[in-house]
């Protein structure tokens, strides 16, 4: 006859509702504290350098289509006591009303294509409806207020920069938290997994941040709203959840197993 | 080998172009030719002495009452002269006054190409200021070589229309000449005056802040300075008689501060230098100071200096009493927000302008 503690394994699964891993406190404790804290202590006292690195970078590659010499690299206040960030002062590309009519007949034949047939509703239609319905309100505005738009590339790459250094950081400190909470007795592992995940963000970052001063500073600023809603800060808050899921399923599953199943409590 | 014309006639002018004129003289593939049209005589030969630069050529068009009408002929009919003996491959004029302006003409009329050093200036007023803005924004349709102090400048002749293949940014030249004009060895008696006071200094006279702005502006400085014992001002005179005359009602039985006969360029740089806070209405001055350190408010209702302010080394404080006088005592009371000032990095340059346009020239031309 089964127990009712097999019964109920066989239709809910350990990892599910009222349950936890068993935590220890110890490793816990020394995990955040001698591991999280000091790399993100090293990180803030070296944004300042990593920033410029960037800056050096994306200008070295720009030059191949902007003059070198109409790029700076400036810098500017960010956190107090940990120092500036460096962003690239760049020509913005001037308003150009034929192209701006061209992105807006083509945005709304677009849109009108990803509401129909079997594309409606399936996620990358509406992830890309968002973007096509911001560029439509973006295109509107060019065309009635060009004048009164407040940005440049340079003001995009400044908030770009210290946009990207407060998602490092916040990454880095939410994940931190959470590998501790999670990945109790899994110290590669986690490892890994943080290292993996900022390694991915860095050279998303800088490979995004040469596009966009790229399409700002050479084709035009009225694509400038999309850029920011589509791959900007919300999909780099997707690629972490992605990478979190996978984490949090890996965790799962190596915990599954009849072996494991006394480090789960009520 | 390529003969390049500089033509300047103010001061300020004088003080951008000197440090270019040494660079140009100092490379073997040009030749350099130097006309002062002489705007500004006295004050202008001051700053050719500093420099060490004799023009080839002094139109010294200067004289009593002059009006722009008297300035736009003679400098016009002059250069015309000049250009058609030299016969330039290209000529430079800086920034936005009159002689600017009509030497760029007469270039356009002969077809000599143009290069625009301090190109992109805009408060896109016109009367505003008056004749600068139309000035400058004449030039850069005439130009063929762009040279602008920053970005922003840049992207204001890239909204005109300008190619971008003929702008270059290049930092500002007023901030090589302090290379050239700073030094430990200076001494003026004011200096005895003002002891461990922090010095105040003070310059204004710009033609859209005569008359009522200017007594605005005097008054309030007046009364910070009555408030505050450790406080001396210095106001280096312009040679203008309205500004004087205002300048001695309000300030002339003030026992702190002094109105002094206009410094030249390396007195004045040194004044800077040993000052604690600027107020001012000049425009050269608002890229010079920060490099120094200084911060510098700004007597006026706008700027065409857009990057000082975002960067902090400047504050626009208008031409209201009440409003310069809150901003001047906010500044000498909270050390914070002075920091804050003194200590952003200047966007206008790094001292290598000088250097960047004639490299350009070299191998544009």
């Amino acid at each position: 006859m089964n127990t009712v503690k097999e019964t109920t394994k066989s239709r809910i699964r350990l990892s599910h509702t009222y349950r936890h891993l068993k935590v220890e406190h110890l490793r816990q404790n020394l995990y955040l504290w001698l591991l999280i804290l000091p790399v993100l202590i090293l990180f803030m006292f070296n944004y300042s350098s990593l920033t410029y690195m960037i800056s050096n970078l994306v200008k070295s590659t720009l030059s191949l289509v902007i003059p070198s010499s109409n790029m700076i690299i400036r810098s500017s206040q960010f956190l107090p006591y940990f120092g500036n960030v460096s962003f690239i002062d760049l020509p913005t590309a001037p308003y150009n009303n034929q192209l701006n009519y061209i992105t807006l007949f083509i945005s709304i034949i677009m849109l009108a294509f990803v509401f129909t047939g079997r594309r409606k509703g399936h996620p990358v239609s509406i992830f890309v409806s968002i973007g096509l319905f911001v560029q439509i309100i973006s295109s509107l505005f060019f065309l009635f207020a060009s004048n009164d738009f407040p940005y440049t590339a340079t003001i995009y790459s400044e908030l770009y920069i210290k946009q990207q250094v407060s998602l490092w950081l916040f990454f880095f400190i939410i994940l931190g938290v959470l590998t501790a909470l999670l990945g109790n007795g899994y110290f590669l592992y986690n490892i890994f997994f943080l290292t993996g995940i900022m390694i991915y963000s860095l050279v998303y970052g800088v490979l995004r941040y040469l596009t966009y001063l790229y399409i700002l500073s050479e084709v035009s600023t009225i694509y400038m709203a999309a850029l920011f809603f589509t791959f900007g800060p919300l999909f780099d808050f997707l690629y972490v959840t992605f990478f979190y899921g996978r984490y949090v399923s890996r965790i799962i599953s190596v915990n599954e197993t009849k072996e494991s199943e006394d480090i789960w409590e009520w | 080998m390529k003969k390049v014309l500089v033509i300047f006639g103010t001061r300020p002018e004088a003080i951008k172009m000197c440090p270019l004129v040494i660079e140009l003289k100092s490379r073997s593939q040009l030749e350099t030719i130097v006309c002062v049209t002489g705007q500004h005589k006295q004050m202008l030969n001051q700053v050719l002495d500093v420099f060490g630069i004799a023009p080839d050529y002094d139109l010294a068009i200067m004289k009593e009452n002059q009006t722009l009408f008297d300035v736009t002929n003679s400098i016009l009919e002059n250069v015309r002269g000049i250009l058609l003996g030299e016969k330039p491959d290209l000529v430079l004029v800086h920034g936005d006054t009159t002689t600017a302006f009509t030497s760029a003409l007469a270039s356009f009329y002969l077809q000599i190409p143009v290069g625009h050093v301090e190109a992109g200036l805009r408060t896109y007023d016109i009367y505003s200021p008056f004749p600068e803005e139309f000035n400058r924004q004449a030039i850069s349709i005439i130009s063929k070589f762009h040279f602008t102090p920053t970005v922003s400048s840049l992207n204001n002749l890239l909204k005109e229309g300008c190619d971008s293949k003929s702008i270059y940014v290049t930092g500002n030249t007023a901030i090589d000449a302090l290379k050239y004009t700073l030094t430990k060895s200076y001494h003026h008696e004011i200096f005895d005056w003002l002891g461990n006071d922090r010095l105040i200094l003070i310059t204004a006279h710009r033609r859209e802040n005569l008359g009522q702005p200017l007594v605005n502006m005097f008054k309030a400085i007046k009364r910070v300075i009555d408030e505050h014992a450790e406080l001396k001002a210095v106001y280096p005179i312009h040679l203008n008689p309205n500004v004087r005359r205002v300048a001695n009602e309000i300030f002339g039985n003030s026992s702190r501060i002094k109105i002094i006969e206009p410094l030249d360029v390396l007195g004045f740089h040194q004044f800077m230098a040993r000052s604690y806070l600027i107020l001012t209405d000049s425009g050269g001055i608002q890229e010079e100071a920060p490099s120094l350190g200084k911060p510098v408010l700004v007597m006026r209702d706008t700027t065409e200096r857009p990057e000082g302010i975002e960067a902090g080394t400047l504050k626009l404080v208008g031409t209201s009493e009440e409003y310069i006088y809150q901003t001047f005592k906010e500044l000498i009371t909270n050390q914070e927000q002075y920091n804050k000032m003194a200590y952003s990095s200047n966007p206008y340059g790094d001292g290598y302008a000088s250097q960047r346009i004639v490299d350009i020239i070299i191998n544009n031309l």
